[in-house]
């Protein structure tokens, strides 16, 4: 398959799960929303932004994190269906890359905006968007749960219900730190507290996705294969 | 272009945590079906998922319409289309948009055609495949494999799940889609009933290793059941595959020789099922591996 066709059917892909997730784009709608509340609040205040660079490293384990969900995607029907494991490997490489372009042509216009708006008020908002990389994750936990979801409760491993619990406790952390940024912002000790201890969640939370897909995938060794091939070249 | 086979098995073995399959050989010629029989665990599965490319081979080769599966693995693999007992594709979504998401990877596939199938087999296309049961989730597999002008069609246990209306439906599928002389079909089964009834060429597994592979009537012809005392079935002994002792009489599955004649024991001609006893079940001492 030529890259164009890759292309056309990942692209057909995005469009049935997007059709069938669409309230994770409720939820990310639902960030942004809050994210831009809270900036506007900020510029009110006009509190300075100590926290870029953390909240960068934040946004990049976000979206390493959403591409290996996207790299190790088990799915049977690949390995039966006409697709060499050169294809599945650039199939993969342009979903990411595409990953990667929608989050960024996104989160440029949203700085852009911002920075005609007021500079200071860019600076904020450059930190809270590189907090939209933690609901992207959630999504792709969401994504990856499903994936291993067996068909009888027993044959769920008790990691996907860690996952799960993981999951929803980072929603919740990232969302009280959304609503409650100017607070965060004048307690910059606890703020930073946050941000650390919310990215060591998620670098571990990464790893163990990435654990869980390699042992996951027993019942098909070429799959387990061709995945840690995958992962050191992409890696 | 004519193509010599359909399907060639050559050397096949794979290794798995405490199952093998070892030295798995045979070809099938378009326009054919083939039946692969065995117990539980002997290793159909197995064999299938090695020949769709789901478990890398430890040896041998596979091709497919002539395409090697190592090297032209994408042409091998367009040509297959397969029903499987374990559904592959995606549960949380309709039929429909699992056609959609693997519909682009075959050069020819038919949406139309996929739709047709779907209505003709009442499969409805919008619901989700995990509020599908069993035997409907088998029928949209099988729409789609017949959607993508597939020469190779590999089915696991189609018929478990299906109700009976439906697997006589399945049948003559089957005997349409072989109709024209330039497709072939492999599928396992432990219902030896239905390998009676639609297969042209039989594999029997036993323990990951091929214990016959010939054509139905080859089989037929080689080997009959004899029925007597044990004294006379004793005479046979160098023929005997197998043997059944009741408190009565002996049963034997033999050679099908002149010798077995005018030793008064009663003759019969055996079944897919007594086939599959002899060969795995009866006197292993005596199990000979053809």
């Amino acid at each position: 398959m030529s890259n164009k066709e890759l292309r056309k059917a990942l692209i057909v892909r995005y469009i049935v799960f997007l059709k069938r997730r669409w309230y994770y784009l409720i939820l990310v709608l639902i960030y942004f929303l809050l994210g831009f509340l809270s900036e506007v609040e900020m510029i009110k205040n006009k509190d300075d932004t100590p926290y870029i660079v953390m909240a960068g490293v934040f946004a990049i384990i976000g979206m390493i994190s959403y591409s290996i969900t996207e790299i190790t995607r088990h799915e049977k029907c690949h390995y039966i269906v006409p697709f060499t494991y050169d294809e599945r490997k650039r199939y993969y490489l342009i979903g990411i890359l595409l990953n990667f372009t929608i989050l960024l042509v996104v989160s440029l216009l949203f700085i852009g905006v911002s920075i005609v708006i007021d500079h200071d008020y860019a600076n904020i908002v450059m930190q809270v968007f590189a907090m939209i990389g933690l609901p992207y994750m959630l999504v792709s936990s969401f994504q990856k749960i499903n994936m291993f979801k067996g068909k009888k409760k027993k044959d769920n491993p008790l990691t996907v219900y860690i996952s799960y619990v993981v999951g929803v406790l980072l929603g919740i952390a990232i969302t009280i730190m959304l609503l409650r940024l100017d607070y965060f912002a004048k307690q910059r000790e606890v703020m930073n507290a946050l941000i650390i201890g919310i990215n060591l969640i998620a670098a571990v939370r990464t790893w163990y996705a990435t654990r869980e897909i390699m042992k996951g995938d027993t019942d098909y060794e070429n799959v387990k294969i061709n995945q840690l091939k995958a992962l050191k070249k992409l890696m | 272009m004519r193509m010599d086979y359909i399907l060639e098995v050559e050397n096949v073995c794979k290794k798995l945590d405490g199952f093998s399959l070892e030295n798995i050989n045979f070809k099938l010629e378009p326009g054919y079906i083939m039946g692969l029989i065995g117990q539980n665990g002997s290793g159909k599965t197995t064999l299938i998922n090695t020949i769709l490319g789901l478990y890398q081979r430890t040896m041998g080769n596979v091709k497919i319409c002539g395409h090697d599966l190592n090297l032209q693995e994408s042409k091998a693999k367009g040509e297959i289309g397969f029903v499987l007992d374990e559904n592959p594709f995606i549960e949380e979504i309709s039929s429909l948009d699992n056609a959609k998401i693997y519909a682009p990877y075959y050069r020819e596939f038919d949406m139309r055609v996929f739709l047709k199938y779907c209505s003709r087999f009442d499969v409805d296309p919008k619901k989700k495949l995990k509020k599908l049961s069993k035997g409907t989730i088998v029928k949209f597999q099988l729409a789609f494999a017949l959607s993508h002008k597939a020469k190779l069609f590999i089915m696991d246990e189609p018929a478990s799940g299906l109700d009976p209306v439906f697997r006589k439906e399945l049948t003559e599928i089957m005997y349409d889609e072989i109709l024209n002389g330039d497709k072939s079909i492999v599928f396992s089964s432990h219902l030896t009933e239905e390998i009676d009834m639609v297969a042209d060429y039989v594999t029997l597994i036993h323990q990951g290793k091929q214990i016959i592979s010939t054509s139905k009537e080859e089989l037929f012809d080689n080997y009959r059941i004899v029925k007597g005392s044990e004294e006379k079935i004793r005479n046979l002994k160098e023929y005997i595959i197998g043997e059944k002792v009741t408190q009565y009489t002996v049963e034997a599955l033999v050679k099908n020789e002149e010798s077995i004649l005018n030793q008064g024991c009663q003759i019969e001609i055996p079944t897919i099922s007594d086939f599959m006893y002899y060969f795995t079940n009866a006197k292993k001492e005596v199990l000979t591996y053809v």
